[in-house]
């Protein structure tokens, strides 16, 4: 892998210690003084090497937006808001079953298990929820196991640190489940490894998450734990349009307020440009006009990226997996306009870290999309 | 526990001839041998026919009663090292009462330790004969401190002896003796490192045995100082009682014949010097050829002072350097003696280190008191030329190789450190350790880490711990740890515990039990089977004596990186509060059941091992850093060194390519 001329200490320097290591866990795949433990990544020993595959591989050390997408997605048309965009539709598994357990619309399992008995992918590496709401990088090889993963975690997994692992041991073709930072960091080893004598390739399959924030675990449990014995909890979810945070546990469930866990989002959040998982072959994200109340499971909102993505969802809808309905531009407006505030926010948090409107810290400020971004609203 | 006593009672022959148990048994008065400072002062107590001897082992002092040990059985001495040393003063002070010459030794922080005793010690007076032989350490060669135990005699109003050579270490402690039971006081002897530790040659006296049967007569009236109950009370009574103890010691004293002037009639300068510094300044003397113009007064009683020896001395010159080391205390209190005759000594220029001719820090050398003479006498001695230290250093810089302070190859403590400071960099919540003494006390350095973030006196780390533990009220989210060793634990740890446990402190302590006082070479300790003499001794359990004080305990094996991680991990996730008990325990690699034994045979897989080629910047070498490991640079691969590995098997779980291998040989 090129290196940069940076290693352990500039990473220390301007990632971990500044507030902005998502926990990716990729600068742990290539060494042993830094490791992947829970939800964050944490520094073993110090190493006084001077240039580091941690610092190349990160992608809170440099991230080119344009540059990535044209890499990733040659041909694709970009999107200002929602980056690579080939088509956007509203879905839901047509078994209301498999709905249940999923979030919303449980289109992200019923892809997965598609693709998984088609053959599409040998494995799919996901975030499983562990003891006290520990996520934990899993590889799964069947539809029980992929089933088991559904649902919300609000807490990360260093799931990239596996799909390394993985492609070292030769899993096969891949299928993965990824959060906005962890695909972003994907596409930056991607990138930096194309040349090299350990390329990362592509997965197999990459479905993106929608993500406004996670939270701090330790923090997060400790918040469970005042309402409700942990591992009674079944799962959680934002319900659209309500600001709260909605705990269940079997037949009860309980509210918090999202004001009060603000405290409890992971601060790299707070610098995050990505909504809408801009870097998958297909994107799932719940459907902003839809309760859960009388349509149990809820629809989801899905984004086209790549043409793999396309053929997935086509045979899905083939099959009789899912079902759509049709979309409002309402809808879709309504989304860039979410993604757009998002971005717009951790641009001007970045510019107030570093003090400067021409250094947005990792991001390239000459870079056209974000321009874009910070050209509207001023 | 892993050390088998050799029998109860078992007294070994004394036929290792040319042995220190041989010399100090040697019955030959007027033989010379090359003793070393300890060795004499061991000597010189038994030549006082002592009954008794108990310590805590403590560097520069431990030698003394091991010397003792050896010889226990065929001198039918009781010897035991204790859990501290107050207790081994009460155990001293316990023989005295019942009649019987005993002796303790400690460091000059035990002093500390063992001072509250003390001071009540001095108001009830002793029977039999009783000294506290004080061996400080300047310079700290061996000791986070530079304390000094003369200042004891001063505030607890005991006489002081500081011994000048090896001859003095064995005869002033044979005379201590004499003293104790003639003030009816406890003495101290006070000796230092260069002298504990230093060999020179000592001229045997007659070996004693006084016989004495050990009776404590309790049953006179309070104030009998022979047959009544031995107590402080009446304080103003026995205080008065022990002031007039210390005139009569003064009186002894102007004529002691350890006491000795060198020089001129009358000197340009006078030095009063006592201890080794005495070795110095004759040295100093010397080499600048001064004999005739510079007198020195060595002082071997200097508590109290003999204030007619040392005014006439006074009288003599108007020029005064006293030397000595640390803290100015002989100054000063020569200087009070000089201001109250300053009718009969006359007016006087003093030198040391009140006026700065000295440091107040450190060991001095004859280097250091001709500098100080030169001053004094208004004359430059010169330095080493520029040229010559410049020499010095560049040589000693291409010569010497940087040789940092870190653990034996094989040393438990290197492996639960490596844990504990994972653990503390897995949690991520800034989690620090409290540390205490021991060889584990390195891990300040990166030999450990730097894991240790407080250092004080024996058993400070819990206490650290249990107030730190409190603070989570006031916003402390840290995870507070502290260690201690096993010897540490009996010695100071237990109140600070019991009080953790008490107030139900929020910490983890790890206990480093590596099966015996190991730091100071392998004396007994309440956890073990065996006491100071060989005989069978009752173990005292950690595990039990902290579960039975209420804290959640666990134990596991540092060497099994994976267990231990998995133990702290378990213990930083233990959300119930108060305090929880690891006990990390493995022997010492150099502990005598275990020197010389492997348990794996270590190689390193040359295909996988791409040492500066690999990337991980040689976490074998330059992180974990044992002395078994080295970088083979010429080969570029890591290598084991045969000699020095100790078979523990650690280092083949750090490799993060799996690139040291170990083969099991012998079965633990």
């Amino acid at each position: 892998m090129e290196t940069s001329g940076q290693g352990q200490r500039e990473l220390l320097a301007q990632v971990i210690n500044r507030d902005l290591c998502t926990a990716c866990g990729a600068c742990a795949s290539y060494c042993p003084y830094l490791v992947s433990y829970r939800d964050r990544t944490a520094l073993f020993h110090h190493c006084d090497l001077t240039e580091g595959k941690c610092y190349s591989s990160c992608p809170r050390t440099g991230l080119d937006i344009s540059a990535l997408q044209k890499f990733c997605f040659p041909g694709s048309p970009l999107t200002a808001e929602l980056g690579p965009f080939k088509g956007y539709h509203q879905a839901r598994a047509r078994q209301a079953t498999d709905r249940m357990k999923a979030q919303h619309g449980g289109v992200v399992t019923t892809l997965l298990t598609l693709a998984l008995t088609e053959g599409i992918i040998d494995a799919a590496i996901l975030s499983e929820k562990r003891e006290k709401f520990l996520p934990q990088a899993i590889v799964a090889t069947t539809v029980e196991h992929i089933r088991a993963c559904g649902g919300s975690r609000f807490v990360v997994a260093p799931l990239l640190a596996q799909f390394i692992r993985s492609a070292r041991e030769g899993t096969g073709r891949i299928g993965m489940v990824l959060l906005p930072c962890q695909l972003q960091a994907l596409a930056k080893i991607r990138l930096v490894t194309t040349d090299t004598d350990e390329p990362i390739g592509s997965p197999a399959l990459s479905i993106g998450l929608f993500c406004g924030w996670s939270l701090v675990w330790r923090d997060f449990v400790k918040l469970l734990q005042t309402m409700t014995a942990i591992d009674a909890v079944t799962g959680m979810d934002i319900p659209s349009r309500q600001d709260l945070l909605e705990i269940k546990a079997g037949p009860h469930s309980c509210k918090v307020p999202l004001a009060s866990i603000q405290s409890l989002i992971r601060p790299a959040c707070r610098f995050c440009v990505d909504t809408t998982s801009e870097f998958s072959d297909i994107s799932v994200g719940s459907a902003g006009d839809t309760g859960a109340g009388a349509d149990p499971g809820g629809w989801n909102q899905v984004i086209i990226r790549s043409d793999r993505g396309q053929d997935l969802f086509n045979l899905a809808l083939k099959r009789g997996l899912i079902e759509t309905r049709p979309t409002s531009d309402g809808s879709l407006r309504e989304l860039k306009h979410a993604a757009r505030a998002k971005k717009r926010q951790a641009l001007d948090n970045l510019i107030v870290k570093s003090g400067s409107p021409d250094d947005l810290i990792y991001l390239n400020p000459k870079d056209p999309l974000l321009a874009d971004i910070l050209s509207h609203f001023q | 526990m892993f050390r088998k006593p050799k029998g109860i009672g078992t007294c070994p022959r004394n036929n290792d001839r040319g042995t220190s148990m041989s010399r100090l048994l040697d019955e030959t008065e007027g033989k010379e041998y090359f003793f070393m400072g300890n060795e004499a002062i061991a000597r010189g107590a038994l030549e006082a026919g002592i009954s008794v001897a108990a310590a805590y082992p403590g560097t520069p002092s431990s030698e003394i009663i091991e010397n003792l040990s050896r010889v226990a059985c065929a001198r039918n001495i009781y010897v035991e090292w204790s859990a501290n040393e107050k207790v081994a003063l009460e155990v001293a002070a316990a023989a005295s009462f019942a009649g019987l010459r005993s002796l303790t030794a400690m460091k000059q922080n035990g002093v500390n330790v063992a001072s509250d005793f003390l001071l009540h010690l001095v108001g009830s007076g002793i029977r039999g004969g009783i000294v506290l032989i004080s061996c400080d350490d300047p310079g700290a060669l061996s000791s986070v401190n530079e304390g000094e135990a003369r200042h004891f005699a001063r505030l607890l109003e005991i006489p002081l002896l500081e011994p000048g050579d090896f001859q003095e270490a064995k005869d002033l402690t044979a005379w201590a003796f004499e003293l104790s039971e003639e003030l009816k006081t406890i003495v101290m002897v006070r000796s230092v490192t260069r002298l504990s530790h230093a060999s020179g040659n000592v001229r045997l006296g007659k070996l004693r045995d006084l016989n004495r049967k050990a009776l404590f007569r309790n049953q006179g009236p309070i104030l009998d100082p022979n047959d009544g109950p031995m107590v402080s009370t009446p304080v103003i009574y026995k205080h008065g009682l022990q002031q007039a103890r210390m005139k009569l010691a003064r009186e002894i004293f102007e004529e002691s014949p350890f006491n000795s002037y060198l020089g001129p009639p009358r000197p340009e300068l006078l030095i009063v010097t006592s201890s080794t510094c005495f070795l110095y300044c004759r040295e100093a003397v010397t080499i600048l050829g001064l004999k005739e113009q510079v007198g020195i007064l060595k002082l071997a009683t200097t508590w109290p002072l003999p204030h007619n020896l040392v005014s006439q001395q006074l009288a003599l010159t108007e020029k005064i350097l006293i030397v000595e080391e640390v803290i100015p205390f002989l100054e000063e209190n020569i200087k009070v003696l000089a201001a109250e005759r300053a009718k009969e000594v006359g007016l006087k220029t003093f030198f040391g280190k009140r006026e700065g001719n000295l440091p107040t820090t450190g060991e001095l050398n004859p280097d250091l008191v001709m500098a100080a003479i030169g001053q004094a006498l208004g004359r430059e001695y010169p330095p080493p030329s520029k040229s010559y230290r410049e020499k010095a250093q560049e040589l000693s810089l291409r010569l010497a190789p940087v040789r940092e302070q870190t653990f034996c190859a094989g040393c438990p403590h290197r492996a639960s450190f490596l844990s504990i400071h994972r653990a503390l960099q897995l949690d991520g919540r800034q989690g620090f350790v409290c540390g205490d003494i021991g060889c584990y006390t390195m891990a300040i350095l990166p030999c450990g880490f730097n894991t240790l973030k407080t250092l004080h006196s024996m058993g400070s780390g819990t206490g650290l711990a249990s107030g730190f533990g409190q603070l989570g009220r006031f916003g402390l989210s840290q995870p507070v740890l502290t260690v201690c060793g096993d010897s540490t634990f009996y010695h100071a740890v237990l109140p600070a515990l019991i009080n953790a446990v008490h107030h139900r402190a929020n910490i983890l302590m790890i206990i480093l039990d590596n099966c015996g006082t190991a730091m100071t070479g392998f004396q007994s300790h309440p956890g073990l089977e065996q006491n100071a003499m060989n005989g069978q001794a009752q173990p005292v359990e950690i595990k039990r004596i902290c579960e039975a004080i209420g804290a959640r305990v666990t134990q596991a094996d540092p060497f099994d990186l994976e267990e231990t991680g998995r133990a702290l991990e378990n213990a930083f996730d233990d959300e119930e509060g108060g305090v929880r008990v690891l006990i990390l325990r493995q022997m010492c690699a150099l502990a005598p059941e275990r020197k010389g034994k492997k348990r794996y045979e270590m190689s390193v897989n040359e295909t996988l091992c791409l040492s500066e080629a690999c990337g991980c910047n040689r976490l074998c070498t330059r992180i974990f850093r044992c002395p078994g490991l080295m970088s083979d640079y010429a080969k570029g691969k890591a290598v084991i060194d045969e000699v020095i590995c100790a078979g523990c098997g650690v280092c083949a779980g750090i490799c993060p390519v799996g690139a040291i291998v170990r083969k099991e040989v012998a079965p633990v």
